[in-house]
């Protein structure tokens, strides 16, 4: 009988260790939940620095991507024998819907436009400062417009690489891209080009009201709202609005010249100047993963005086520059550079191979907006407008700016027009505009065969090519039944 | 709180025993009945109790038994077991008879041992004959081909790397299919990687056996994680004996690169391909310069390395205490140079009777292991820096050091000299292991046994990986050191109570219950800094710049019940029902809980009337099981909605969403069947058929998800799999004679896998290389069909989705080929063990046949039009010249880059010879007179052939694509066994 009482004891301890449902709920040590991410103001400016980041994200977005992927697409840039193929599918024009780039763009573009609305949804939950805090409420503004701007920066640059340029589309009809303003996990079907660009001047008109500061240039303050809004507009076609924008822009900010503008590419310099945003990397942060130049000035140390690089500029290209006078020149080429399989090139060297602010060859912060292209939009927006006389101001000032001894000649009409586009085309060349203009302006272009470039050096796309409009990566259309793929990239489902 | 009250249970258990009352003594010799002769190493125990011992070399034994009217229970592989009532004799010789071989073994399965003729699900059992003295360091490596249903590969030739364990197919898409590892009872963290393999800190040598659950009714009573099997490993203990046992086992031996079948162009034939393309612009005199050098770069990279092993082991005890004690040494040169393993072990497994009706225990097994990888392997594995890559792609005409012996730091091509790098840097890093468990077991009432068990695995990890700042990669930092830790832990607590009865001398009753709770906690911490005055400091501190700091944790838990019920009528019929019910920290509140059950049943027909006098059917038995199990390797916190707040942007903290909640999350289930024929003819032939159907539900698929919402995938419980197999053992005692035996066994096994379902009206999708696809096997490639080169202008041509010829490359042209998966269908192994006199001779083949996998070395070898600047195969050579020219590689320059087709897709079946043993076995006259016990000296060679059409370095990878795998390697040891 004692056996038993023992027992029973021993098996009630035993089967007694049950632990409550407490034992199971465990959670990160390292993550906050969901639902606690947006609670005071600290929050909302963490939130908003997540949202720059997604921007920067690894080099896929307004890192490495939305540069190279159109840089190396043009006649601008040669790929030399036995390059590392890196790149190679945007060279060759032969970018499918399986190709990484695209779809890293695209998803990074849509973390954007998810992190923003989070942050934008709930917005609800900060008090509204008392009427004796306007610091408050203008920080609060602060954040919220960024964000906004932030989102309206990520359909636009979806839109113009995944649809139909505006000028040349049918807006209310032809398919843009998903407009996205929540975060689930639910199919989106492709808005028309018109409702993305209502979105998108929406967003950007509102973001431009919030907003009230220039914080340092890694942010987007009042400065890059208005550039932002004139870039849309020169998009659209907009002249009189591409002018009012871009008109901001110029009377807030000067040009830079000189040391200050070599600067802008050799050290990241030239703040408070020419730079609008830029974006932002430090050293410890991302390794090597925005080493924008890399392909132009070889990723590694060169080996015995070579510069092992995978891209070099056009001879056109090159010659279109006043070499001797022409401060672009000395900031965005150098001459007899020594690399292993052919005779010495002119590399392109923008993005240096020795930024004392980073240990990486070719790394260097984005440049997202300069006060040039507001001159530039607002050139070709008056001479669209038939406003000679200050399109060939602005276009003097920005040449009086980079040409020392320029002196000027009007120019009217297609003479005017053509200048224009050349000045933006040595002006913006590796900011991946050439890209986008010739698409915009419905244009092809020819690569002529030049010394040690290899295989597509006489790649020849015309302006109805219908590759200018990039394919929906094949990831979205497999998971999202509501997408429909662009005219010429067969789907496999 | 919990911790408390399980420690006062411990507590409990080991005080609550009674005083040991006064024994009994009892000795004698246990004999062959067959021939008188003396029979070695019988255990001698006492019925119902785990009071016992083994005869000794004489076949003597002596024990202590609780009274004159206990009963003793002989038992021995092979022969019938003998049940004897001491009636208070002192002295009682037996005679045991051959029994039928091998099915009174007890075997060792989930929470306990069985008798191996009553068990009704699927278990392999590899003893330790297999796994002893191969020179592996990780014991799963040696599971290759071993047991039927049974899939290793390894994945890495690299020491100390694991193997790829899958058991009757891939059971899951998204998440892991490999087995449950439980050494000593002691469930093994299921996280693998290249610096991570728990197992690599066993010593093989310490394994007594290996016990593979393959279905459900074996597995159903780990539940959760029983899905993809369990592999359960016991390890020695001591035995009661007069003598203590003590043995020195060494090898050494020498490793070397086993097969190439690439064939590299020499200097002459690189020099002139590259005139004829035009692809480097040089002077004349270097032309000439460089045509004065050819260096045979895989002779450079790969080198020949020593592999050792020392090890003393001692086992012995008495009636209350038994011990096995050992320590081993392992040291082992990878055939890279700077790849090395070196590992300690000391194991301690420890069995003391505090009273008759209380024992407690240990198995504690401690290692420390030492590793420097190829720096390239781990932070530029696929890279041009990767020693492997290197020694394929390095120009013929480049060479690692001048005329003065001084290295030459970089070369034309874009390769930084990877000798030299290999020389500066270092990737080194070390590993503590504690694998082991405290246990307690009481006996409060006949035939009821208490255990309590309180096990953990443990990691202790440190890595540093130097960039010195001479070398390439460390220059532009000014060197960098990245130091880093990992610790983490598996603590499982298992309460079990089993409880045994006989009733009516025909019904055999065993129930068990228990309690376990699983918790496992990593934590890790690493740092990054470089900018070094001298390397001569090679610690953070002395470093001044590019500092990166990182560190986190993260933890799983588990509460589980779980019972069974074991019935055997008159050992002719044999019933098992299991019941597992697990709650996992990993799903949400409401659908973390999930029950796992089983049914199996055994008819042992041999004991029918109407077979017992067939004489040439020596056993015949039927068994078929029915039972679910569960996986959960999934992320630990992956149905929660998260915020990373860990993100930076200059330097300021930002934030981000990891994920949506997904409360729904639950269990994959995994349904299995199970029938099976044991035979064995005229006590010579054994043939085991097993039949098993497998489907796996609610799969924990990575279901994508439309990007536009900044996520690309989603964890859900969709798609259905199926596996179906069939496995055949064959075991031949084809001669048996006293001076000759020679024994063949062999297995195969052919598994047919199908995706049933994906998700919602997905029906396939591209993953890379494969394709998924209703209806088809997991793992079928999905490639463009190459069709060769056009006669008339050298272009490459293609097969369209239509089937006609095309010299345009569309990704919509990929063809499902069906049958070409890189997932082995059939795989099996050989074995042949022969012994004359005191010699033997033991080949083990393994095979796989029909599995494909693409050679991505070869995309960069053999395709001159992209990567013509390294060195390629001299295959290229033959590339399309002129007009008619009818040749496999197209003309210079003609294939785009980036493509991949079924140009790079190799058949890589291969049958190898994984080791071939002849040992000799030192006769009585002379290892006496040197005061020995035994004395066993072998010679030993692994990998030294294998056949197969793989053009790589090594076809065996569980990889749909190989890249720079890291080869196998030949080895040869010579060895010694003595008993001292």
């Amino acid at each position: 009988m004692r056996t038993i009482k023992i027992l029973t004891a021993v098996l009630t301890v035993f089967f007694m260790t049950a632990c409550g449902d407490d034992y199971l709920e465990l959670t990160p040590p390292d993550a906050i939940a969901d639902t606690e991410a947006f609670e005071t103001l600290e929050d909302f400016q963490v939130g908003l620095n997540g949202i720059y980041a997604s921007i920067r994200a690894g080099g896929s977005y307004w890192g490495k991507n939305m540069m190279m992927n159109y840089a190396v697409s043009t006649d601008d840039f040669y790929a030399v024998q036995g390059f590392t193929n890196q790149w190679g599918s945007q060279y060759a024009w032969t970018v499918l819907p399986g190709t990484g780039e695209g779809a890293n763009l695209w998803l990074s573009a849509y973390q954007v436009n998810t992190r923003a609305s989070n942050l934008i949804n709930n917005f609800g939950n900060l008090p509204t400062p008392a009427s004796d805090e306007p610091g408050l409420l203008a920080e609060q503004n602060q954040i919220l417009g960024e964000a906004k701007l932030a989102r309206a920066m990520a359909h636009f640059d979806l839109v113009r690489v995944f649809a139909k340029p505006y000028r040349l589309a049918n807006p209310a009809n032809d398919p843009g891209v998903p407009i996205v303003t929540v975060e689930n996990l639910e199919e989106k079907a492709r808005n028309t080009i018109g409702e993305v660009y209502t979105f998108i001047l929406e967003e950007a008109l509102e973001a431009r009201d919030l907003i009230t500061m220039n914080r340092e240039r890694h942010f987007m303050g009042v400065d890059a709202a208005n550039a932002f809004l004139a870039r849309v507009y020169h998009e659209m076609g907009d002249w009189p609005n591409a002018i009012t924008y871009a008109t901001n822009v110029i009377n807030a900010r000067d040009l830079s010249t000189g040391n200050e503008f070599l600067n802008i590419w050799a050290t990241d310099g030239g703040d408070g100047d020419e730079v609008i945003f830029m974006v932002g990397v430090h050293q410890s942060e991302f390794g090597n993963a925005l080493n924008l130049g890399s392909n132009f000035v070889g990723g590694n140390p060169p080996a015995g005086g070579n510069w092992r690089i995978d891209y070099i500029p056009g001879l056109e290209l090159v010659g279109m520059y006043d070499k001797d006078n022409d401060i672009r020149y000395a900031a965005y080429f150098l001459d007899n550079v020594n690399v292993p399989t052919i005779d010495p090139v002119t590399a392109f060297v923008k993005y240096p191979p020795d930024n004392p602010n980073f240990t990486n060859r070719g790394m260097n912060q984005m440049k997202v907006f300069r006060v040039a292209e507001a001159y530039l939009i607002r050139a070709e927006a008056y001479a669209e407008s038939g406003q000679a006389g200050p399109a060939n101001d602005d276009l003097e000032a920005l040449r009086l700016a980079r040409i020392s001894g320029y002196s000027h000649t009007d120019l009217s009409g297609d003479n005017l027009l053509n200048a224009i586009y050349d000045e933006r085309r040595k002006e913006m060349v590796g900011e991946s505009s050439r890209w986008f203009d010739l698409k915009r302006r419905n244009l092809g272009f020819a690569r002529t065969p030049q010394q040690g470039t290899g295989p597509d050096n006489d790649l020849v796309i015309t302006n109805n090519d219908h590759r200018w409009v990039w394919p929906i990566p094949q990831g979205e259309m497999d998971a999202n039944s509501l997408m429909v793929q662009n005219p010429g990239y067969a789907s496999d489902n | 709180m919990k911790k408390i009250i399980n420690l006062a249970i411990l507590i409990f258990v080991l005080m609550a025993g009674t005083a040991m009352g006064q024994g009994f003594r009892v000795s004698g010799t246990v004999t062959d009945a067959s021939d008188g002769t003396t029979l070695p190493g019988v255990s001698v125990q006492v019925q119902g109790t785990t009071v016992g011992t083994i005869s000794d070399f004489n076949g003597q034994y002596e024990l202590e038994v609780p009274n004159e009217n206990a009963t003793l229970v002989y038992s021995f592989v092979g022969y019938e077991t003998l049940i004897v009532p001491v009636n208070s004799r002192n002295v009682i010789d037996v005679a045991l008879e051959t029994g039928l071989v091998g099915l009174q073994e007890v075997v060792v399965v989930g929470y306990g041992t069985q008798r191996r003729d009553a068990i009704t699900g699927s278990v392999g059992v590899v003893g330790s004959q297999q796994i002893e003295q191969v020179p592996l360091a990780s014991f799963d490596q040696i599971l290759q081909g071993q047991s039927a249903g049974v899939s290793s590969v390894s994945s890495s030739g690299r020491p100390g790397a694991g193997s790829a364990i899958q058991i009757r197919g891939r059971g899951s898409i998204s998440i892991s299919s490999q087995p449950l590892y439980v050494i000593d009872g002691v469930p093994i963290s299921g996280v693998r990687g290249l610096y991570e393999n728990p197992l690599s800190g066993i010593n093989p040598n310490d394994i007594e056996e290996v016990t593979i659950l393959k279905d459900a009714s074996a597995a159903a009573i780990y539940g959760s994680r029983g899905a993809n099997g369990v592999i359960i490993v016991t390890t020695k203990r001591g035995t009661a004996g007069e003598r203590s046992q003590l043995t020195y086992r060494g090898q050494y031996g020498i490793n070397t690169l086993t097969q190439d079948n690439f064939n590299m162009m020499n200097t002459e034939q690189k020099l002139q391909f590259e005139r004829d393309n035009n692809l480097y612009n040089r002077p004349d005199n270097v032309w000439d310069s460089l045509a004065g050098i050819n260096t045979n770069w895989r002779d450079e990279l790969f080198r020949s390395g020593q592999t050792q092993s020392h090890e003393i082991s001692t086992s012995g005890g008495n009636e209350r205490t038994r011990y096995f004690l050992s320590g081993g040494f392992f040291t082992q040169d990878g055939l890279l140079e700077r790849s090395d393993f070196e590992r300690i072990t000391g194991r301690l497994n420890l069995d003391h009777f505090i009273t008759e009706q209380l024992k407690v225990g240990t198995s504690l097994n401690l290692s420390h292991e030492e590793s420097n990888y190829s720096v390239a392997e781990g932070n530029y594995g696929n890279n041009v820096y990767n020693p492997i890559f290197a020694a394929y792609l390095t120009n013929p005409y480049e060479k690692p050091r001048d005329e003065d012996g001084e290295w030459i730091t970089s070369f034309d091509t874009y390769f930084g000299n990877v000798l030299r790098e290999l020389s500066l840097n270092q990737d080194y890093n070390n590993t503590t292991k504690l694998i082991g468990n405290v246990f307690a077991e009481y006996e409060p009432i006949e035939n009821l046994m208490l255990r309590s068990s309180l096990g953990v695995d443990f990691q202790d990890y440190i890595f540093e990986d130097y960039l010195h700042p001479d070398a390439v990669w460390g220059a532009d930092l000014g060197g960098e050191i990245s130091r880093g830790f990992r610790r983490s832990s598996l603590t499982t607590f298992s309460n079990t109570a089993r409880y045994n009865r006989m009733i009516a001398s025909v019904h055999s009753l065993t129930g068990l219950v228990g309690y376990e709770t699983t918790y496992y906690d990593r934590e890790f911490f690493n740092l990054s800094g470089g900018n070094f005055a001298s390397d001569k400091v090679r610690v953070p501190s002395a470093a001044t710049d590019d500092f990166t700091i990182g560190g986190s944790g993260t933890a799983y838990s588990l509460l589980s019940v779980l019972s069974q019920v074991n019935y055997a009528y008159d050992n002719r019929y044999f019933a098992d029902f299991s019941y597992r019910r697990d709650g996992s920290s990993r799903f949400g509140r409401d659908v973390r809980y999930a029950n796992f059950w089983s049914v199996g049943f055994t008819w042992n027909v041999k004991r029918e009337q109407f077979l017992a006098n067939v004489d040439p059917i020596t056993d015949l038995r039927v068994r078929t099981s029915y039972g679910t199990t569960g996986n959960y390797e999934i992320g630990n916190y992956d149905h929660l909605g998260l915020y990373s707040v860990g993100l930076q942007y200059v330097q300021n903290p930002g934030s981000a969403p990891i994920r949506p909640a997904n409360p729904n999350l639950t269990w994959e289930t995994s349904e299995g069947f199970n029938f099976a024929v044991e035979t064995r003819f005229f006590d010579r032939f054994d043939l085991d058929v097993e039949l098993y159907n497998r489907v796996t539900k609610d799969m924990l698929l990575l279901m994508p998800v439309s990007r536009t919402s900044g996520f690309t995938s989603e964890r859900r419980n969709v798609g259905q799999m199926t596996n179906q197999g069939i496995e055949l053992t064959l075991n031949a005692d084809v001669i048996r004679t006293p001076g000759f035996t020679w024994n063949l066994s062999t297995n195969f096994t052919y598994n047919q896998n199908t995706v049933d379902r994906l998700y919602l009206d997905v029906t396939e999708y591209v993953s890379g290389s494969i394709i998924v696809q209703e209806g088809t096997a997991y793992g079928t490639f999905y490639y463009n069909e190459y069709a060769g080169v056009n006669p008339a202008n050298g272009k490459p041509l293609w097969y369209d989705e239509h089937g006609n010829l095309t010299d345009q490359f569309r990704d919509d042209d990929r063809q499902t080929l069906k049958g070409k998966n890189f997932i082995a269908p059939m795989f099996g192994g050989i074995n042949s063990a022969m012994t004359f006199g005191n010699f033997q001779l033991n080949a083990f083949f393994s095979y796989v046949l029909d599995r494909w996998m693409v050679n991505n070395t070869k995309y960069f070898v053999a395709n001159q039009s992209n990567f013509g600047i390294y060195n390629q195969s001299a295959d290229v050579l033959d590339a399309w010249s002129e007009p008619g020219d009818n040749v496999h590689f197209p003309k210079y320059g003609e294939v785009p880059g980036s493509i991949f087709d079924t140009r790079f897709m190799e058949n890589a079946s291969f049958l190898r010879l994984r080791n071939l043993t002849l040992a000799y076995s030192l006769p009585a006259s002379v290892y006496e007179t040197l005061r020995l016990q035994n004395m066993r000296v072998y010679v030993q060679g692994q990998n030294l052939w294998t056949l197969t059409q793989y053009t790589g370095f090594d076809p065996e990878s569980d990889f749909a694509s190989e890249l720079n795998i890291y080869p196998a390697a030949r080895t040869i040891t010579f060895g010694v066994d003595i008993g001292l």
